[in-house]
This record gives structure tokens, sequence and C-alpha cells, in this order.
């Protein structure tokens, strides 16, 4: 039993050396610190202690008032149960770690055996013991632990801003949903005064019952078809309320009715390209997935001849004659029969999967940034042309038919269908305004965080 | 010979028609002295908003000079167009001359496409006719071509292009061709006015009359002027005026005259038999030809003067609106939330439009207009002005009428 204190002090001295704490709150802090300087956003995620209520406080006031894509995008980040429930792994991987530096505990053994016959004293036997094995693996299991915490923490930051571009296109499109939805019911509008009009003249006996209910039925029509645009509007509405995980009672916030304005330039796609392959934490993920892979496989081929198991301990026996012997034991498992073949060949499947995964996952991203570029560039184009050509064409050709209305050269039906032409144009260009910020929040995702130069600060 | 305009007046003074053409002081020096040299005295023909050709004696022959050409064209204030014509004009200028003469008309093309003319009505030598391709080659852009003949007949005839003439014509090509006689057995005119009747497709806010169009057409002239451009018949009480009518466009018009009859005189197959004449108040001049009304204007007053078909006064109008009479556009949701600025018209008639004064399309005329001393005139188109006074200082317009009291309409309920 002497041998049990240097044991324990061993243990001891190992666990200082390896401190690992359960308390996941620095990894989830630094996580937070990417995706913050990812996105320029300030987050400050519900923590579980004083800052929560900063965070609650912060919840608040921009559900108040109208909200911005950036709002709602910080709302989904502090408040999407998804991304919380994807926080908790940051947890359960920082317990891990702290697990895998934990020494296995030792074995204690005793035994008590009698003698038929005298002297009748017990042959009384203690051991302790202690897995050897274990004690050589810790510091690379601890490695593989804290691989394992990285990978987790890029994962969740991946998730968190995934989420940020879902919900920067869902508010473009609820946000231009509202603004079309104004031209949709003005354009109807439209078509049932021409109804109105038609009616006024069949009463006044210059138009048929037939022309005046083709008319009519062309504008209850048109109002009757709001109600889809409206529907869609509600979709729109429910994805937000989705994305930001809110609660019943939360859902009567507002947004700003208008689309911001395009910004003057966008970067260009080559560096965003190069950003994209460097900066991507779901391929910093697969990146950190291989090399968890690779440093089980050395690990496994290295301890492949091993025994697979190795106990040391102490043993003391007293016997029955009353001396008691002392001394060292050593048990040991022989690799005969299992000597780690097939779980070599199986980590280094896994290893080649998990490379093949980020080599795709490369393509993919370097491919997404390409296409959601190209794609923001044209509508980019389409939005322009719309706004500096196309609407001001129709305000014109509106102008036009109201000077020529003036002089009896057009009628009362043409003006209502030059306006209805005009909404008809801006419902259009809205859409490609929104068709913009989609493709820009697709591009936001696939390079990685903002479109701003290289976030400042890094986990 | 050559005559100062001293000259020009004291030889005036030896006859009424000649002296009547001196007080006018508008007529160009040129054509007063070609006048002053006729063997016979006669009126000269006033072509309103338009001139008479000066000509030149080369050989005992008269010679005229005819350019083929673009032409800008104001229609009336606030209008102008593309057109073709001839000496920078449409119509082009009056040709005039005596039964008798040996005319020589030089025709210079400077139209962008072929061209030839072709003298409606004129007896001439058959390769003297003007049919492209038939009597003559076509004459190409830059080419001078003479045309060469006797003067036969006198009356009023035209000249217009016998090539491409469709599209020609609709441009504005044509012009009055007027023989006057040797010795007219007829009681000389005081007044002689010439009014070529024409119609054009100018789609409103363009600029280029549409020779495509049959049937639809916007825009009806008195020497290729719509009213308020028409330049008005200022005329002395007494006066036997004469009016010449020539029609090349798609219609017909019956020309009305106000106040006064006239007698159908002549066609463009000279004068008609004084037995055979008629009277009239409208004279209907087909398509393609030419008649001569007279009258002595002996009811002094403002008289109107225009085409009887109702649309032919109107300026540019679409003929397929919907009809808006009788129509309670207040009865229409959202209009004028739809269309700011929007003004309901055309329920109480479409009067109410003229007196608007709203912003039209480019270059349009306004469907009516006109204002005169009693309110807005409404009208457009072929209508103009007879102005018969008693007294008279000159030709210049001479303001509105001065009724004798008791003489106008009043308002007695
Ligand atoms: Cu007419």
């Amino acid at each position: 039993m002497r041998a049990m204190p240097l044991l324990a002090g061993a243990a001891l001295a190992f666990l200082l050396a390896g401190c690992a704490s359960v308390d996941p709150a620095p990894a989830r802090r630094a996580v937070e610190a990417d995706v913050s300087a990812r996105l320029d956003r300030p987050i400050a995620w519900e923590q579980g202690g004083p800052d929560d209520r900063r965070a609650d406080a912060a919840f608040s006031r921009l559900l108040a008032g109208p909200l911005t894509a950036d709002a709602a995008v910080e709302v989904a980040l502090l408040h999407n149960p998804g991304l919380r429930a994807a926080f908790e792994e940051i947890g359960v991987s920082q317990a891990d770690l702290v697990q895998a530096g934990l020494l296995r505990n030792p074995v204690f053994f005793a035994s008590a055996r009698f003698p038929d016959r005298p002297p009748l004293a017990g042959d009384i036997e203690l051991a302790v013991t202690q897995d050897f094995l274990d004690l050589l693996m810790k510091p690379l299991q601890k490695r593989m632990a804290s691989l394992e915490l990285a990978e987790t923490k890029a994962r969740v930051g991946h998730e968190a801003l995934q989420l940020a571009a879902d919900v920067r296109a869902a508010s473009a499109r609820y946000q231009a949903r509202l603004q079309q939805l104004r031209r949709v019911r003005l354009a109807a509008e439209t078509l049932e005064a021409a109804g109105d009009l038609a009616a006024a003249q069949e009463k006044a006996g210059t138009l048929s019952e037939l022309d005046a209910a083709l008319r009519a039925a062309a504008g209850q029509q048109a109002a009757a078809e709001t109600a889809e645009a409206e529907i869609d509007a509600a979709r729109d509405r429910e994805a937000l309320n989705r994305l930001m995980g809110l609660e019943p009672e939360r859902t009567g916030w507002t947004m700003a009715e208008t689309l911001p304005p395009l910004p003057p330039t966008d970067p260009p796609v080559t560096a965003l390209e190069a950003r994209a392959l460097r900066e991507r934490l779901d391929l910093e993920a697969a990146g950190l997935r291989v090399a968890l892979l690779e440093k089980a496989l050395s690990l496994k081929k290295g301890t492949a001849l091993l025994p697979a198991g190795v106990n040391v301990g102490v043993d003391s026996e007293r016997n029955p004659d009353g001396s008691r012997v002392t001394g060292p034991t050593l048990e040991l498992q022989l690799p005969l029969f299992d000597q780690g073949q097939a779980s070599v060949a199986r980590l280094e499947a896994l290893l080649r999967q998990a490379e093949d995964r980020r080599e795709r996952l490369r393509v993919d991203a370097a491919s997404a940034v390409r296409e959601a570029w190209t794609a923001m560039r044209a509508k980019r184009r389409l939005a322009e042309t719309y706004r500096r050509t196309l609407l001001p064409q129709r305000e014109k050709i509106l102008r036009l038919s109201q000077a020529q209305y003036n002089y009896m050269l057009k009628s009362p039906y043409d003006l209502l269908e030059a306006r209805r032409a005009e909404a008809e144009t801006e419902r259009r260009a809205l859409e490609l305004e929104r068709d913009y910020w989609i493709e820009r929040a697709r591009l936001q995702a696939a390079v990685g965080g903002g479109l701003n130069p290289t976030p400042k600060a890094r986990s | 010979m050559k005559m100062t305009r001293r000259d020009l007046l004291s030889a005036a003074a030896l006859s009424g028609a000649a002296g009547a053409l001196a007080w006018m002081g508008r007529t160009p020096p040129a054509r007063a002295a070609a006048l002053a040299g006729e063997p016979a005295p006669h009126v000269p023909v006033e072509t309103l908003n338009g001139t008479s050709l000066p000509w030149t004696w080369e050989d005992g022959v008269k010679v005229f000079r005819l350019t083929a050409e673009p032409v800008e064209h104001e229609f009336a204030p606030g209008m102008k167009a593309h057109c073709w014509g001839y000496n920078g004009r449409t119509p082009g200028p009056t040709l005039e001359a005596v039964e008798g003469d040996r005319v020589r008309i030089l025709v210079t093309n400077r139209l962008p496409e072929p061209t030839t003319i072709h003298w409606h009505g004129l007896l001439v030598p058959n390769g003297m006719d003007g049919v492209g391709g038939l009597t003559q080659p076509h004459i190409a852009p830059g080419e001078t071509y003479a045309y060469e003949f006797t003067l036969r007949q006198h009356g009023t005839f035209m000249y217009h292009p016998h090539s491409d003439e469709m599209v020609q014509m609709a441009l504005g090509m044509m012009g009055f061709f007027i023989v006057h006689p040797q010795a007219s057995p007829e009681p000389p005119a005081d007044r002689d006015f010439a009014f070529f009747l024409m119609e054009w497709a100018v789609e409103p806010g363009t600029f280029t009359p549409n020779p495509n169009v049959m049937t639809d057409f916007n825009l009806f002239t008195l020497n290729s002027r719509a009213y308020p451009g028409t330049a008005p018949m200022v005329v002395r009480k007494g006066q036997r005026v004469r009016i010449r009518l020539a029609n090349l466009s798609m219609d017909s018009h019956p020309l009305h005259i106000h106040g006064h009859n006239y007698w159908v005189t002549a066609t463009d197959a000279g004068p008609i038999p004084p037995g055979a004449r008629w009277p009239e108040t409208s004279v209907s001049v087909p398509v393609g030809t030419t008649r001569t009304v007279e009258f002595t204007a002996d009811n002094p007053g403002d008289w109107a003067f225009h085409c009887h078909k109702a649309h032919h006064t109107m300026n540019a109008m679409r003929h397929d609106l919907p009809n808006l009479i009788g129509v309670d556009q207040g009865a229409v949701r959202n209009l004028q939330r739809l269309l700011p600025g929007y003004m309901p018209m055309g329920k109480d008639g479409m009067a109410e439009m003229a007196e608007m004064g709203m912003p039209g399309p480019a270059n349009t005329l306004p469907m009516m207009a006109g204002e005169g001393p009693f309110g807005p005139i409404q009208m457009g188109g072929m209508f103009t002005l007879l102005k018969v006074r008693e007294n008279l200082e000159s030709y210049a317009d001479p303001g509105w009428y001065a009724h004798p009291p008791g003489t106008v309409a009043r308002k007695v309920g």
C-alpha cells in the first residue's frame, strides 16, 4: 500500500500538467468573436451568465424598431434555436476534451483466501493497478480531442454564417414582397378602374354589355389575384419568423419597407474565390477532420504492436503465516490475434474519405462563389437597366400618354394601361433588386462571411 | 422690260384689276413685272399662304424653273413637318401663263428619288405628259428636264409627280397651273383666289406625313395650311370673287361658303357654258379635279369658308376612341389617385377640350382651335374666313367685323 501515494501523485501531476476546464464559454466566445468579425456585426450569444441580460436587451431592442436585413441577422444569431442547439456541440466537444485529459481510474484488487486446515489465518491480497498504456496515450488523445473541439467550433461558426446568409436572403425577399405588393395592388386597381369606366359607359349607352363585361372581368380577376401576392408575403414573413426563431408573442415585428439601394460597387470575383478557399469555416472544419484522422491513424500504427493493455500495479499479499509480500505486478494483453490491422485499414479509408470530402468542398466552394458572383452581377446590370432606363421610360410613356389624352388622342383606358404597365415595370425592377440581394447573400455564404476585406479578428 | 415700282404703280393705275394688285403691296416685283408685260389684262391669282412663280422670257418662250425638293413645312404655328414640294414650299408655286403662250418648264430633281411632272388637264404632246416610264424616263436625282409646250386652253389646271406619285403626293408635291384666257368672254373677276385641298396623315408627335395611310387622315389643309394657320380672303364689298379649288387628296371635299352663294363656272376641263352653270353653297370637289366658283361679295361680315365634312375641320384627332358622351366618370374608383393630373373629358361633348389649354403632344395641333370675338371658334383643318368689308385700305387682315347695332343674335332667355 505504500505505493499508492506514489501513483496518486503521478496521476495528479499528470492532470495538473494537462489541465482542461469543462466550461465551454471561452470556446463559444471565440466562435462569437470570429462570426462577429466576419459579419462585421457585434454579436453576443446567451452564455448562461450576466451577459445574457445584455443579449436579451439587444434582442428586444432589435425587434422593437422596423427591422433591416442586418438587424434580422442579429436577431436570428441571438435567437435561432437550431443555432443554439449547434452551439451546445461546443459544450459537448469541450467536455470530450476534458474527458480525454482524465486518467482511467486505477483498479483496486482485494482477495481473501482462507485455508481449510490450520493455521487458519487468511491469505489477504490487495492490489492497485493502473493502465500504463493509458498514461502514455493521454497526450495524444488530448491533442485529438482539441482538434475535435476546433472542428466543432469551425462547424458551428459555419452554421451561424449560413444562417446569416439565409436571413439576409429572406429579408430581401420579404422587403421586396412588401414593395411589390403595393405595385400588384396598384396594377389591379388600374384594371378595376377600367372596369368601372366601362360600367359607366354601359350605363350611358356607349358600350355594349359584352364589352363592359370583358372589362369588368379583367378588373375583378386582377383584384382577386392580389390575394396570391398576399399569400406569398405571408409565406416570406413566416420564413423570417422561423429563421429568427421567434415565439408566437414576438412575431409582431415590422420590416423596413424598402430594399436598401444597391451598393455602388461589387468586389472582384478572383479575390473572393481565393478568400473562400482560405477562410471558409466548413473548409477549415474539413481540414481539421483530415488532421484528426491522420493523427488517429498514426497513433494506431504506432501502437499496433504494443500490447493492447499494460497494467502496472502493486500487489500486496499477506500470507497465512502473517508475513506480507508486496511487489509490483505487470499484466499484458498480448497482441497475438488482433494486431490492429482492421482498425488501421478502417482509419485509412476514413482518412481518404475525409480528404475527398475536403476536396469536393473546395471545388464546390469556388464554384459557388463564381456562380453567385456572376448571377449577382447580372442581376445588378438588369436592375440598373430597369432603374436607369426602363422606369424613366415608363414614366415618360405615362406623361406622353397624358399629353395625348389632353388632346383627345388617347382614351382614359390608354392612360390606365400606361399606369398599369408602369406599376408592372416597378414590380419587375423590385424583383431584380431583390434578386441582387439574394445572390449577394449567397455569395456571402459562399465566401464565408461578409464581402468586405478580410475579417479583422480570427479565432 | 424692266420696271421700277413707281412705273408699276402708274401702269397699274391704268386698270382696276392691276390697281388692286398694286395696293396689296405684297406682290413680288418680279412677278408684277411679268404680269405688267401681259398683253391682255387679267387679275393675278392669289394663292393664299403660297405664291406664284416668276418667269423669264427666252426667245419668245416663258421659262419657269421648278425644283422638286424636300421642304420643312409649317402647317400652322406649332406644327412643322418634313414634306416634299417645289421651290421650298408645298403646294409648289402657282404657275401662271396666258392661253397661246409657249412655255418651257425646267424641272430639277433634288429629291432622294426619281420624279417627273404631269400637267394635269393640259392638252400637251404625249411626250410632255410626264408619266415616268410611259412617256419619258424618270428624272433621276440631280438631273434637270425641260418640258415645253404651247398652251391651247385656259382654266385651272394642276401639276404633280407621276413617278412614285403615291408617296410624292402624300408628302405634298403638287401645284396650280393657271392659264388665263387671251380675251375673256367672262366678266372679269376682281379677286382670284386659289386653294389646293389636301389631306395628310401625320401621327400626333411625328414629323413626317405617312404615305401608307389610305383613309384615316388626321390633317386637312387649304394650300397645305390648317386652321388657325390659314390666311383669310380679305375682300372689298362689291368685288367679284373667283375661287379656284383643286383636289389631289383621297377624298372629295364639299367646300361651303357662308353669307353668299356661288356659281360653279369651270372644271379642269375648262369653263362650263354659261347656260349650264349652277348655283351652290357647297361645291363638292371630287378627287383629281378642279372646280372654279364665282360670286359677288355683297354681304359684309366675317364669313366661314370650309369643307363641310365635319371631321375635315378638325385638327389631330383619333377616330377609334371610346365614346364618352354622357359617361359619368365620377363613378370610377381611384381614377384621380391612379392618374394624378387626370381631367375627365368628353361627358358633355368635346368642346371643353378646346378651352382647357392643357399641354398636348409635340408637334400636334389641338383638335379644335381659334379664338373669335365671341369665344372659341373650335375649328381646325379646312377652314378659313371670307372677310367682306365696305372700306378697305389694304388686303391685310382687317380684324373682326364690327356688326351694325341690332344685327347680332342676342340672348333672350
Ligand atoms: Cu373635306
